[in-house]
């Protein structure tokens, strides 16, 4: 039984996805398990995986934007009728809200209705049998042709206009699989003389020869290069909330030297209880101060401070691909173990792609480490709607003066980037103030 | 060249076999002094007395049962059913008697009936007496259908469905009873299996018999305007059938329709459809599309039955719906 694929309702506050590759063509087996496509969501990229095994007979939307629970595509035999699926207006397999078709829904009808028999990617290509006849016997490749049949079905005509259209080349008696390889080698077919079919080894034969001869000296020459790669979806999302960020924020960035020789006598002291990181102390520190200083810790809604009670704080966590960030909620009410642990299993998390939407929102400021890779300054990028980032840098050994002597301390960098239509400067200064103090008579934090 | 009307055809062809030989007999309901319900057998009681034109009970068990006896045993009848719809009472003795008695007894007994049958709607007759159930007959092995179109078919098609010594089903329109035709002066028997190309055409095909011929022509005229030609195939016999006319044309147009009054369910139409689909797969442009009859049964109500029966505009939708 052919069964619909709706898109998965990833989050609790999901209400829409997007469609951003699929990794299966229509036409391709699929066993139950396997991933089928990838979804955006504006906080994640996720993969869905088959819940069923059968073969991916129909990509409903190819690319674009949907809502959860509609179809996206029809996993069934090889050979069943799915027309019932795919009949009328395909309605939403969950009950959700009616919603006029989004722009991805038109497109996918668009495309039903004619634009081309031929999905971009190679899917199965719609033609009557007889223009796959007519095709065969005039050497026209059907991936080339344009369906003006019944479901943009290539007819026996389609393939006489497309032939007569391509003009000379089209008359070379070329076998299909042999016109693509041409293609893909960059050969004009009529330039090789043959009597009777051309076929796919005579093009590699042709090209063998040729590279022989002519492509000799340009290897010669320094090759440079310049390829192109498309991004990820997780580097399409950073570049597009980067840009978005630096497009609304007036930001300044605000650097504080502090100590951390009490964090770190902190953490001998904790180290059989609980191994804490400077993160974690950070983490708690921050929330704490965030509750004192609340502009720090609000969003900007039209001409409104959406202010809070509580702060919920984002740890970037580096990826191979890219950045991610959790979110410790509620950490202004939450111990340094509870939030440690936090701080570990969301980090964890991401690592394996594991996270939820859930746990990668509600965030009210966000704290980002470079310390490791020996940073001493840096001016993060806010992550909106938050006002405010913190950047935490290496903790670098430094000779400084105490009461008249010079001595050698544990000295860190912060730097705090705060959004000036919220933050003023004497607030931003004071909240680091208050953040220096904590950390550095963290008996404070005890009060 | 003359003008007669399609019951006339009927009457002709078999008027001349009766003429020709003594054993030939009709039987059936007010088939006698009444001269048919449709007027089909009037003046062959005067012309050949009661032995030879001989009145029913009403009971089609009787007249098919008789029939084949009769059959079995020399004679050459032509039974008539008033309406095809009764034919249920008279299917064991045509598809279990009839159909199978040559092959049952190593060909030393032959059955040369030809069985009469009124089919079809249009003339708001009701549900039990307007069907169109030639796929009923088609499906059994041992019998021969055919299903004229015309006057001069109708009378060339009975001489040989009189001369044939195997039952023949032989399936007239009701509507077309009063409908006049050209007939050539003289006309000779015309072989089962021989399909008639009323229109030639490069487009389509449109492949049909009875009514739907005269529709489908109707149809072509139109589609022409909009540059659409179209080849309209009259079967005239539905078994044994001339496949390789049908062939032949789609194999030119590379597009079919299959219309017939019947319902489409598990209708003679499919059978042409699906023939023309395994047979002719690499010359289709276009899935073959049939025409039929909405699944009902037919409806009293003149506007009811005209919109459950397939017509001119159907085909004319069905066509446009291929390209």
């Amino acid at each position: 039984m052919a069964e619909l694929i709706v898109m998965p309702k990833l989050g609790l506050t999901m209400t829409e996805g997007t469609i951003s590759n699929w990794r299966k063509a229509e036409g391709d087996t699929v066993a139950q398990g396997e991933i089928l496509f990838d979804v955006e969501t504006d906080k994640i990229s996720n993969e869905v995986e088959a819940k069923l095994s059968g073969v991916l007979r129909k990509i409903i939307v190819e690319e674009g934007t949907v809502d959860i629970f509609r179809p996206v595509a029809v996993i069934g035999d090889a050979n069943e009728d799915i027309s019932a699926l795919l009949g009328g207006g395909v309605p939403a397999v969950v009950p959700a809200p009616e919603q006029a078709g989004t722009p991805a829904e038109a497109g996918a009808a668009a495309a039903a209705a004619g634009e081309a028999a031929v999905p971009a990617d190679g899917g199965r290509i719609i033609a009557s049998p007889y223009a796959k006849k007519t095709a065969a016997l005039l050497s026209v490749d059907l991936r080339q042709v344009r369906g003006s049949g019944p479901q943009g079905r290539i007819t026996a005509g389609d393939v006489r206009d497309a032939e007569g259209g391509s003009g000379a080349v089209a008359k070379v008696k070329i076998s299909p699989a042999a016109a693509i390889e041409a293609a893909a080698l960059g050969i004009d077919p009529s330039g090789l003389h043959k009597e009777g079919r051309i076929m796919k080894e005579d093009i590699r034969s042709f090209a063998a020869a040729s590279s022989k001869t002519a492509v000799q000296p340009a290897v010669q020459a320094a090759v440079q290069e310049i390829t192109r790669v498309p991004m990820n979806s997780m580097r399409r999302i950073i570049a597009k909330r980067m840009l978005e960020s630096q497009a609304v924020s007036p930001a300044v960035t605000y650097n504080m030297r502090l100590d951390t020789t009490a964090l770190g006598v902190l953490r001998q002291q904790l180290k059989d209880t609980l191994k804490v990181t400077y993160t974690d102390l950070l983490v708690s520190i921050a929330a704490k101060a965030l509750l004192e200083f609340p502009l720090l810790n609000c969003s900007i809604e039209g001409t409104e401070f959406v202010m809070r009670n509580y702060a919920n704080i984002g740890v970037a966590v580096g990826l191979e691909e890219g950045l991610i960030v959790p979110v410790v909620k509620n950490a202004s009410h939450k111990g340094l173990a509870e939030i440690s642990q936090e701080v570990k299993r969301l980090a964890a998390g991401a690592r394996n792609n594991s996270l939820t939407s859930e746990e990668l929102t509600g965030g009210t400021f966000t704290i980002t480490n470079l310390g490791m890779y020996g940073m001493e300054s840096f001016s993060p990028i806010i992550n909106q709607p938050e006002v405010a980032i913190l950047g935490v840098n290496a903790i670098v050994d430094t000779p400084v003066a105490v009461n008249g002597e010079i001595v050698i301390r544990p000295l860190m960098n912060l730097s705090l980037t705060a959004d000036h239509r919220a933050v003023d400067g004497a607030v931003a200064a004071q909240f680091m103030q208050k953040i220096k103090a904590y950390a550095e008579k963290p008996a404070l934090l005890l009060l | 060249m003359r003008k007669m009307t399609y019951g006339e055809g009927i009457r002709e062809g078999m008027r001349s076999k009766m003429l020709e030989d003594p054993n030939v007999v009709l039987l059936g309901e007010d088939v006698g002094p009444y001269g048919g319900t449709f007027g089909v057998t009037k003046g062959l009681w005067e012309q050949f007395g009661e032995e030879r034109v001989r009145d029913t009970p009403i009971s089609e068990g009787i007249i098919v049962g008789a029939s084949v006896g009769a059959a079995a045993t020399g004679l050459r009848p032509v039974a008539e059913l008033m309406f095809i719809d009764f034919l249920t009472f008279g299917m064991d003795g045509l598809v279990n008697q009839a159909a199978k008695m040559r092959y049952m007894f190593g060909g030393k007994i032959s059955v040369p009936l030809v069985l009469r049958l009124p089919a079809g709607g249009g003339i708001s007759a009701g549900a039990q007496h307007s069907g169109s159930l030639e796929a009923w007959v088609t499906h059994v092995p041992g019998l021969k259908v055919v299903y004229p179109s015309n006057a001069q078919d109708a009378w060339g098609m009975m001489l040989t469905a009189i001369e044939d010594d195997n039952p023949v089903v032989y399936i007239e329109s009701k509507i077309l009873y009063s409908k006049k035709y050209e007939v050539d002066d003289t006309v000779a028997a015309i072989p089962f299996g021989v399909a008639s190309v009323k229109r030639e055409g490069s487009d389509v095909s449109i492949i049909t018999y009875g009514k739907q011929v005269e529709d489908a022509l109707t149809a072509a005229k139109v589609l022409a305007e909009e540059g659409i030609e179209a080849e309209v195939i009259d079967l005239r016999s539905l078994y044994p059938l001339d496949k390789e006319t049908i062939f032949t044309s789609v194999a030119k147009t590379h597009r079919a329709l299959v219309v017939t009054e019947e319902v489409k369910r598990g209708g003679f139409g499919g059978e042409l459809s699906a023939m023309i689909s395994e047979l002719c797969f690499d010359e289709l442009d276009a899935p073959v599309v049939r025409i039929g009859a909405l699944n009902t049964p037919v409806p009293y109500s003149p506007a009811l039955e005209a919109y459950v029966l397939p017509n001119t505009e159907d085909i004319i939708q069905g066509i446009k719906s291929m390209f």
